[in-house]
């Protein structure tokens, strides 16, 4: 999952959610990253 | 002699010695003269005899006048697409974004399946992990594969624009070299034909997304190549060569295939209905030709149409009635969106959007093809094509008749097919498309008849007239530029290559909040590198029910970001 660092609307608020699903995100270059494998089936 | 269309300027293969002329030797509408014609043997898609022929320049002439043709086209082209040249990596061209999008993203994916050597007509890489069937949206294999060194040097945003851009100036000038060549001797008159069927609004309100629609650049050979089968002669070659045309179009575009198949069919009931005895003679040679070209179309085709009709993803139809995509009757003498005389709401109501108006001839051009229908009305080849035309444009106006913008209950000539297999799949307003060459291939030859008669008195007036009509009729219709708009960047991290360095072969990258064309920019910025959700593309309703639909229904985490983003919902989450 990668949350850009720019241009999303209500990026904070996608952050927190995406923090709140993933745990905390990895940031790389412009963007958040949430490594989502242990989560999918 | 003519065939079985297009009355042309070609000869039968005759033994050495005959010379039976080519074209219909009956005296032109409006003169006791017989129409001249031509006297060499030049074989179809061989230079014609235009440089033998007497009283005429030399070929060195000629080849300057071609070059001259195909800089115009390609100037035209870049006149219409120039606000996509100017940025083409931060400009969306035309309005249609999304299907731009979509086209960007297949260049992007051809590039990736040739360089990784992975199928070109299904993949998981667009709406994983279901996939997309590729075949049952837009195809572009052959281009794709074509463009694919560009794609990978420069990115897929600037192949597509180099491929909308030459299917206009390409599509112009095929239509002018297989007219000067074969139906008509008045290069004019095929410029001015060439330059109907690629510039009139079809094709540029097409230029809206559609490359798979442009790309007509092989559609003049294929029509000529049916015509030159009937001829008889070399028939085993001749249906090969007609296979190795159509082939190659079905993978540029089976759509565009499918319309001039039926564009071809229509003109072989026109003649058969105008001059039965000799369609029934040229059916000897056609049929055999058609079922070695059949064979080689079907083992080339066969595993692509089963992807196409029977593989994973495929769909049955497409979404919404057929009168969604139809035009109206009014719409043939209104004039286009992106034309002189058309403007933002000029074609409102009479199209489904401002990338189907394959019509939008404008009144002066509609009565120009009227009279030059009439004052041709003796010759097969002016029949021909007007009833190709009329039975075209009755189709697009779909199920039912129009008034005004307004739909009314009777049924009109498109509710008798509407549910045969592929017709179901068919965006109605495209059979515009086939009644556009119709009046293309007339205005050339109405062109070449005038032309044929100016050095007689009463010649030159009527064709200063003539001349002065069709630039009355094409003046309003030129198009202008099409609009650009800005795109949402691609971060870094994708355009960089930096993802290669979290993003495992095979595995997704979820752009966040989920957005099906996000994805495809994101994807197609990386060639295709990563699998992406969603997308924009047709598909089955669910795995159970094959019907055609836009997209997928989003996943609850998806449904969650995008509540999120729209400040629909707050930031709360709890155990599932």
């Amino acid at each position: 999952m990668a949350l850009p660092d720019r241009g999303a609307r209500r990026h904070d608020d996608l952050k927190t959610v995406l923090d709140a699903l993933y745990g905390p995100g990895q940031r790389v270059d412009d963007v958040w990253l949430w490594d989502v494998r242990p989560f999918t089936r | 002699m003519t065939a079985p269309a297009p009355e042309t300027r070609d000869r039968e293969p005759v033994p050495a010695g005959g010379a039976e002329a080519a074209g219909d030797d009956s005296p032109a509408p409006g003169s006791s003269t017989p129409r001249p014609t031509a006297t060499a043997t030049a074989a179809p898609g061989e230079p014609g005899p235009d440089a033998a022929s007497e009283g005429r320049p030399g070929g060195g002439r000629w080849r300057r006048v071609d070059a001259l043709v195909a800089l115009i086209f390609l100037a035209g082209a870049f006149w219409v697409t120039a606000r996509g040249w100017r940025d083409y990596d931060g400009r969306l061209l035309g309005s249609r974004p999304n299907d731009q999008g979509f086209n960007e993203w297949m260049l992007a994916y051809a590039a990736h399946a040739v360089s990784h050597l992975e199928n070109p007509f299904f993949t998981t890489l667009q709406n994983a992990p279901s996939g997309v069937n590729l075949m049952t949206n837009v195809g572009l294999q052959l281009p794709g594969l074509v463009l694919t060194p560009v794609t990978l040097l420069f990115g897929a945003s600037f192949s597509y624009l180099l491929f909308i851009t030459l299917n206009l100036a390409g599509t112009g000038y095929a239509w002018y070299h297989v007219l000067s060549r074969h139906v008509v001797d008045s290069r004019g008159a095929a410029f001015v034909g060439g330059l109907f069927c690629a510039f009139a609004p079809a094709l540029v309100s097409h230029s809206n997304g559609h490359p798979h629609i442009t790309a007509q650049w092989l559609v003049p050979f294929i029509v000529w190549r049916v015509i030159a089968l009937s001829r008889g002669g070399r028939v085993v070659r001749d249906g090969l060569v007609l296979g190795g045309l159509v082939v190659a179009q079905f993978f540029i575009s089976l759509e565009i295939l499918f319309l001039t198949a039926l564009g071809c069919l229509m003109l072989v009931l026109a003649y058969v209905a105008f001059r039965p005895r000799d369609a029934v003679r040229r059916l000897r040679p056609l049929l055999p030709g058609l079922a070695i070209t059949a064979a080689l179309v079907s083992l080339a085709a066969a595993y692509p149409l089963w992807m196409q009709f029977a593989g994973p993803q495929h769909r049955v139809g497409h979404p919404g009635t057929p009168d969604i995509y139809a035009l109206k009757l009014g719409s043939y003498v209104k004039f286009a969106t992106q034309s002189v005389a058309g403007g933002p709401t000029s074609a409102v109501g009479w199209a489904p959007n401002t990338t189907e108006q394959a019509s939008f001839y404008g009144w002066p051009m509609l009565v120009v093809a009227l009279g030059a229908l009439w004052w041709l009305r003796r010759e097969i080849t002016a029949r021909v094509l007007g009833a190709v035309g009329l039975v075209s444009a009755l189709f697009s106006i779909g199920t039912t008749w129009t008034s005004g913008t307004r739909r009314t209950d009777v049924p009109a000539p498109f509710a008798l097919v509407q549910n045969l297999p592929v017709f179901d799949s068919v965006v109605v307003s495209r059979f515009a498309l086939i009644t556009t060459v119709a009046l293309g291939v007339l205005l050339a030859v109405a062109g070449d008849r005038l032309a044929a008669h100016r050095d007689q008195p009463s010649g030159r007036l009527a064709a200063r007239v003539g001349a002065v009509a069709v630039a009355a009729a094409l003046l309003p219709i030129l198009p202008v530029p099409l609009e650009a708009r800005g795109r949402n960047p691609v971060p870094d991290f994708v355009t960089s290559g930096a993802w290669r360095d979290h993003v495992a072969p095979g595995r997704t990258l979820v752009p966040a909040p989920v957005n099906g064309m996000t994805s495809l920019y994101w994807s197609s910025a990386a060639v295709a590198g990563f699998a992406v959700p969603e997308g924009y593309f047709l598909a089955p309703v669910s795995a159970t029910d094959a019907t055609g639909r836009w997209g997928v229904d989003p996943q609850p985490t998806a449904k969650l970001l995008t509540a999120v983003s729209l400040g629909q919902r707050d930031t709360a989450v709890g155990p599932a």
